[in-house]
């Protein structure tokens, strides 16, 4: 029968001998290491901690803890290297990420000129909104010439308006459009379409 | 050619279901990890004290269990768990899951 130690374990007061003690502390400070390899690793360690004070505390209690009662404790609460290895915290994870909305038409409150609806088109066909808004100028225009008898321009803006929702929209897009200064006849204009519908410049400059 | 790994699918074999029989227990109830445990191991499945507390802690942080702290005389305090609503919503789903589940191995395997 080895020396038995007094000793502050979580806060509670236990007489243990000193081989089982030794014991003790090398499987506590395996668990420290494997359950600190995670960030959510330090509240399981913590938890474990307390378990493992309230079976010394039971075992206790009933006489000297001795090295069985600490090879009870490490069965009940398992080697490192027994513990399922698929909980891992991706497991758990993997439930929780929410399911992929459905990409929705909505006006784009975070970006707009007027009431934000070329910019939330343009965010669903991820393209520049420069290139809606222009889209609905030209109708727009179509209409101011036409003196109203074909306003598609403005009422299908107005029809938007009424019947998307708004929503934050974050900037999506994958085509810009820009004149291109560095390929230029007048102001560059056509080199800048043709970049944007992947085109040839000169057919672009033939169409116009 | 890789060689099959017997324990790698008895473990996720048991891996989808051990959450789901954790929450069945919490669903009844307020439960204290080692009762779990115990229940667990009472009716047949066994699951180490190690394997359970982390994966009440996932499970908590992914906003399924709640818990509250018990105070107690003749030990240190204890972390009982309860079922929050989202936990509730994905127990059910596991639940319809399982049935379909055994139902149909049941059919398959049984001739």
């Amino acid at each position: 029968m080895d020396k038995i130690l007094q000793i502050n374990y979580q806060n509670r007061t236990l007489q243990i001998e000193e081989s089982a003690y030794q014991a003790f502390q090398t499987y506590e400070s395996e668990l420290k290491t494997f359950f600190l390899k995670e960030e959510e690793g330090a509240e399981t360690f913590a938890d474990l901690q307390n378990r493992m004070a309230e079976i010394l505390e039971q075992k206790n209690a009933l006489s000297t803890i001795v090295m069985k009662d600490i090879d009870e404790l490490i069965a009940t609460i398992g080697r490192p290297a027994d513990f399922d290895e698929n909980y891992t915290a991706e497991t758990t994870q993997e439930k929780k990420a929410p399911v992929e909305e459905k990409r929705k038409l909505f006006r784009n409150k975070k970006d707009k000129v007027i009431a934000g609806v070329c910019s939330g088109i343009a965010n669903y066909f991820a393209i520049d909104p420069i290139a809606v808004r222009l889209i609905f100028a030209l109708f727009s225009i179509c209409t101011i010439i036409t003196l109203f008898e074909f306003p598609i321009g403005i009422v299908a803006y107005i029809l938007f308006w009424i019947f998307l929702k708004p929503k934050q929209l974050e900037i999506n897009v994958t085509q810009k459009l820009f004149r291109n200064p560095k390929d230029k006849v007048l102001g560059g204009v056509c080199s800048g379409l043709a970049h944007f519908f992947n085109t040839e410049t000169w057919l672009v400059r033939l169409v116009v | 050619m890789t060689a099959i790994n017997t324990d790698n699918i008895q473990s996720q074999m048991k891996k989808g279901v051990l959450e789901f029989c954790i929450l069945s227990i919490i669903q009844r109830g307020e439960a204290y990890p080692s009762d779990i445990a115990v229940e667990l191991k009472e009716s047949g499945m066994q699951v180490l004290e190690g394997t359970l507390y982390p994966l009440l802690t996932r499970l908590k942080n992914a906003g399924y269990l709640e818990y509250r702290w018990v105070e107690s005389t003749t030990g240190p305090p204890r972390k009982y768990f309860t079922m929050s609503k989202t936990g509730k919503q994905f127990y059910l789903s596991l639940e319809s899951t399982w049935k379909e589940m055994a139902s149909a191995v049941h059919k398959i395997t049984k001739h």
